[in-house]
């Protein structure tokens, strides 16, 4: 039997079980937090800081999605400060690398591009870093471009945690951090990728995609996932 | 990371990967704990890929994960170590004192200027002959020093050219003569 | 939108247009606003670019849509001649916002990609042209890198009902708020 407790969301006095996530607790209540690395059915990283909340009393922003709802909590979704902190992060994730949506397969089904409408970013206002990186087409379905890839880690978290593969990993630290296929080796050749393309439609841009699309036709299907991590959930 | 087939771990006694993770297992950061026993092993100090494969394999730790941990970390190295380090100190303190230029001699001496791409800061590069590795530091906690270099794990304050090019040339032959140079 | 040009109504705002390093696209994104054109025709004076006739940048202009990454230096003259003139400096779509197509050659350094396109990739000529083109900058890059940009139009194209809803808002003295229900799904970035 879980532990009922009270959590006030934009002053909206919500029932929640102890254990829940903010992120959780305010998608109950219908409150609306934008999130990249986030996806339902995984586990969280916290790692995008687009799901950054206030939470009374405390002087820093935290996760929504890693911060656990405690009794009597106070959170703010939405804030000027907030929408300040989100564009930020949104702006610095597409100066790292080179996002360019006018030639991409995902171009019109990607999260970063509708996280950047929603919030209202318009442009960037960091300098853009132009990395020259890797495009891996080793695979005879799929292609990883690291040139759109952000690093929210679903990829390695749905391989680990739903098909069971952990193909992926992060290797490197900082800005020098990149996407891994087991010992840095082309995923063409990978003996513990099964090819059953989860990484590919959890995917929230167009880094992991299917070969074949041309720009603006990759779209993902994540209800096999989500039904997949439901599943898995409800086994004893 | 270095492709060609290590004929030091061709050689390791398998028994040993085997022993530190026995003598590891249960413990928080044991993976941590057998790469560093394995890097030390090897005189060259670094981690071949069959070194990493075989410590995954013996763990159940997916590949990917233990080649991410050896790559988070500056304490483990994936190429071949020379005989000697010089750990060239990249903090601000040291920066404003002029670390760069030292940097930037070192690598003419050494002959480690890269090809169009030098303008990163590699954290670590060796000499073809494998005398001398050059590494950077982000700070080793001895501004008032600065700026530091640390031969061979001995720090050294206020450098400049002519003092570190002496400290070169103490080392540079002793250490040649002491061991042979790696193929 | 209604517009008369009886006695009385403010004065036409004086409008100009740039083309920069891009395809033309958001030009004819503008044009494709069909008949709105009508109606905003008599609003505005188009005093420059390559849908008029002029041959000087001039001075006192309101508005000055521009079109395209600043990628050689024939660009950054032309962009801060356009700050200096103009009250308003707008970026119109992705290649002025983000630097975008342009911006791909950015991860080679100038001199490797013009002796791969002009030497190794050709077999006539052989020769990287020098005369009667302007130098190339080492990296394409967007106008608010060079100078102040008073609103970013993002898309490539921006469409045209976007393009719209932006001339719309400065003819009627505000800036356009592209979280505005009847614009936000036709905004795009990137």
């Amino acid at each position: 039997m879980s532990q009922k407790i009270s959590v006030r969301i934009d002053g909206q006095l919500c029932t929640a079980e102890a254990g829940q996530t903010i992120y959780q607790v305010a998608q109950a209540a219908g409150r609306h937090i934008p999130a990249l690395c986030h996806m339902e059915g995984l586990s969280s990283a916290g790692s995008c800081r687009l799901c950054l909340v206030q939470v009374e009393g405390l002087g820093r922003l935290l996760p929504a999605c890693t911060t656990p709802a405690r009794d009597g909590m106070a959170v703010t979704t939405q804030s000027e400060t907030l929408a300040h902190n989100r564009r930020m992060a949104l702006e610095l994730l597409f100066s790292e690398r080179n996002h360019i949506c006018a030639v991409c397969v995902s171009n019109g089904h990607c999260e970063l591009q509708a996280l950047a409408c929603e919030l209202g970013v318009t442009s960037v206002r960091f300098p853009y870093n132009y990395p020259r990186l890797p495009v891996d087409a080793s695979h005879p379905r799929f292609v990883l471009d690291h040139n759109r890839c952000v690093l929210c880690t679903r990829c390695v978290r749905v391989c680990d945690e739903i098909e069971g593969a952990h193909v992926w990993d992060i290797a490197g630290r900082g800005i020098a951090s990149m996407l891994v296929c087991e010992l840095d080796r082309p995923w063409g050749e990978a003996e513990s990728c099964t090819g059953c393309g989860k990484c590919v439609q959890v995917c929230p841009t167009g880094a992991l995609v299917e070969k074949g699309r041309a720009v603006e036709e990759m779209t993902k299907r994540r209800g096999p996932v989500l039904h997949l991590a439901e599943r898995k959930e409800a086994r004893p | 990371m270095s492709r060609a087939p290590s004929q030091w771990f061709a050689g390791l006694d398998k028994n040993f990967i085997n022993k530190a993770a026995d003598d590891n297992a249960g413990r928080p950061g044991a993976l941590l704990a057998i790469l560093q026993a394995v890097q030390n092993r090897n005189p060259q100090k670094y981690l071949p890929r069959e070194a990493i494969a075989a410590v995954a394999e013996r763990t159940g730790v997916p590949l990917s994960q233990v080649y991410g941990v050896a790559t988070f970390y500056a304490l483990f190295n994936l190429h071949p170590q020379g005989r000697n380090t010089i750990c060239v100190c990249r903090g601000t303190a040291c920066h404003t004192r002029g670390s760069k230029d030292l940097l930037d001699k070192l690598r003419l001496h050494l002959g480690l200027v890269g090809g169009e791409d030098d303008e990163d800061e590699a954290i670590a590069t060796t000499t073809p002959d494998g005398a001398i590795t050059l590494r950077t530091v982000a700070c080793f906690g001895q501004c008032a020093l600065a700026p530091v270099v640390e031969v061979n794990h001995a720090i050294f304050g206020h450098m400049n050219e002519r003092t570190l090019e002496r400290e070169l040339a103490t080392l540079e032959r002793p250490a040649a003569s002491r061991r042979e140079p790696t193929p | 939108m209604s517009a008369t040009t009886s006695p009385g109504t403010p004065p036409r705002v004086r409008l100009a247009t740039m083309w920069l390093d891009g395809c033309s696209g958001c030009h004819m994104s503008l044009l494709d606003i069909d008949e709105a054109l009508v109606a905003v025709a008599p609003r505005i004076e188009m005093v420059y670019g390559p849908l008029v006739d002029a041959q000087e940048f001039p001075e006192n202009v309101d508005v000055t849509l521009i079109e395209g990454a600043v990628s050689n230096h024939d660009d950054l003259e032309h962009v801060r001649t356009a700050r200096a003139r103009s009250r308003l400096l707008v970026a119109l779509g992705d290649c002025a916002v983000t630097s975008n197509v342009p911006s791909m050659r950015n991860r080679w350094p100038v001199k490797n990609l013009l002796e791969t396109i002009y030497v190794a990739g050709t077999d006539t000529g052989r020769l990287v042209p020098t005369e009667g083109v302007p130098p190339l900058l080492k990296k394409s890059v967007p106008l608010h890198d060079i100078v102040k940009i008073d609103l970013h139009v993002p898309g490539c194209p921006p469409a045209a009902p976007v393009i719209l809803f932006t001339l719309t808002a400065l003819l009627d003295g505000h800036m356009p708020d592209f979280t505005d229900p009847c614009v936000v799904s036709k905004v795009r970035f990137g």
